[in-house]
């Protein structure tokens, strides 16, 4: 009988899983805009999203920096922007265990804030990266990305 | 105890379909051109020009190829344009390009923010028109019992609402 209950709930545990959960797969994508020119980047202007309390964008301007570029940063501007692209994301995170970053997406748009490349990477709980290896990964997917 | 059988394997057998369902939950099948295609848009002007359309930065289940087929289709649709050239030899060269797709993992309604790059170029290359048009769509909790297939929905919905706005803007121009 105690078999049979754990059966039941092991189940419903798995149905409501299955109800409440949308896709999640390992990805990592990136594609430039079909005029963009991002060799002609030498200054970007990082903004840093609101509801960011973990310093994302910190980590965004120290990967681009360490790839030779001049970084600024803060708060979202009224276009056109004095730097040569501007660089936006989307962080998500997820709880197992511990807190990790589930998906990174990063898009670099021109100065008058119109989209140039995006990247992303989502990497669920069994193949987590740190923060610091999601950034990289993606801005390496968008340096390397084809139209 | 034969009802005790029954509800056992009853529930040995929901715990194989859910099982196989979270191993393959992701498998859901690529979006349709129609399930991404604007009913009805409002259309300012429609243009005697032809265009082509391209489609960039498809993810999961919206493909390249089903949102350049879902704009033509709601182009000809519209008359947006009097015709969409397949490949070389139009006056426009429309490019939409999928930047981003924010929507919770978790949850029993859905809502995808779809951030979408358009871009309208002369045959000659020079730009004509561009925009980013932001877009959601919201799946809720009683549409589909699996999230995947809700997910689904509400990516359809936000790249559907998304189509409807930029052609209605693309319309408002002088072509």
């Amino acid at each position: 009988m105690l078999n049979l209950k754990r059966l039941l709930s092991l189940a419903f545990a798995c149905a409501a899983l299955v109800a409440t959960t949308g896709c999640a797969v390992n990805h990592a994508t990136a594609s430039l805009m079909p005029e963009a020119d991002l060799g002609k980047v030498k200054s970007v202007y990082v903004v840093k999203t609101p509801q960011d309390g973990r310093g994302v964008d910190e980590l965004i301007k120290k990967d681009l920096a360490k790839r030779g570029y001049k970084v600024e940063g803060g708060a979202e501007q009224t276009p056109p922007y004095k730097t040569d692209a501007v660089v936006t994301y989307i962080d998500k995170w997820m709880w197992d265990i511990t807190m990790y970053m589930i998906e990174l997406t990063v898009t670099v748009r021109d100065p008058a804030n119109f989209p140039m490349a995006t990247g992303n990477s989502l990497h669920t709980s069994l193949t987590r990266k740190s923060p610091e290896e999601m950034v990289d990964e993606v801005l390496t997917n968008i340096h390397n990305a084809k139209k | 105890m034969s009802i005790v059988n029954t509800i056992s394997s009853r529930g040995l057998a929901a715990l194989v379909v859910c099982a196989a369902a979270l191993m393959t939950g992701c498998a859901v099948a690529p979006s349709t051109p129609a399930a991404m295609t604007p009913d009805n848009i409002v259309t300012a002007k429609q243009s005697p020009k032809t265009t082509s359309v391209i489609a960039t930065g498809g993810k999961g289940v919206a493909t390249d190829a089903a949102m350049a087929d879902a704009v033509t289709a709601a182009i000809e649709k519209n008359k947006t344009f009097s015709k969409v050239v397949q490949g070389a030899g139009a006056d426009y060269q429309l490019t939409v390009a999928l930047m981003s797709l924010d929507m919770p993992s978790f949850g029993a309604s859905f809502t995808c923010k779809a951030e979408m790059a358009w871009s309208l170029k002369r045959a000659d290359g020079t730009a004509a028109w561009q925009q980013v048009i932001k877009s959601e769509g919201t799946a809720g909790a009683g549409e589909a019992f699996v999230g995947t297939e809700r997910a689904k929905m509400a990516i359809e919905r936000s790249i559907r609402e998304n189509i409807g706005q930029g052609l209605s803007a693309l319309s408002k121009q002088n072509l």
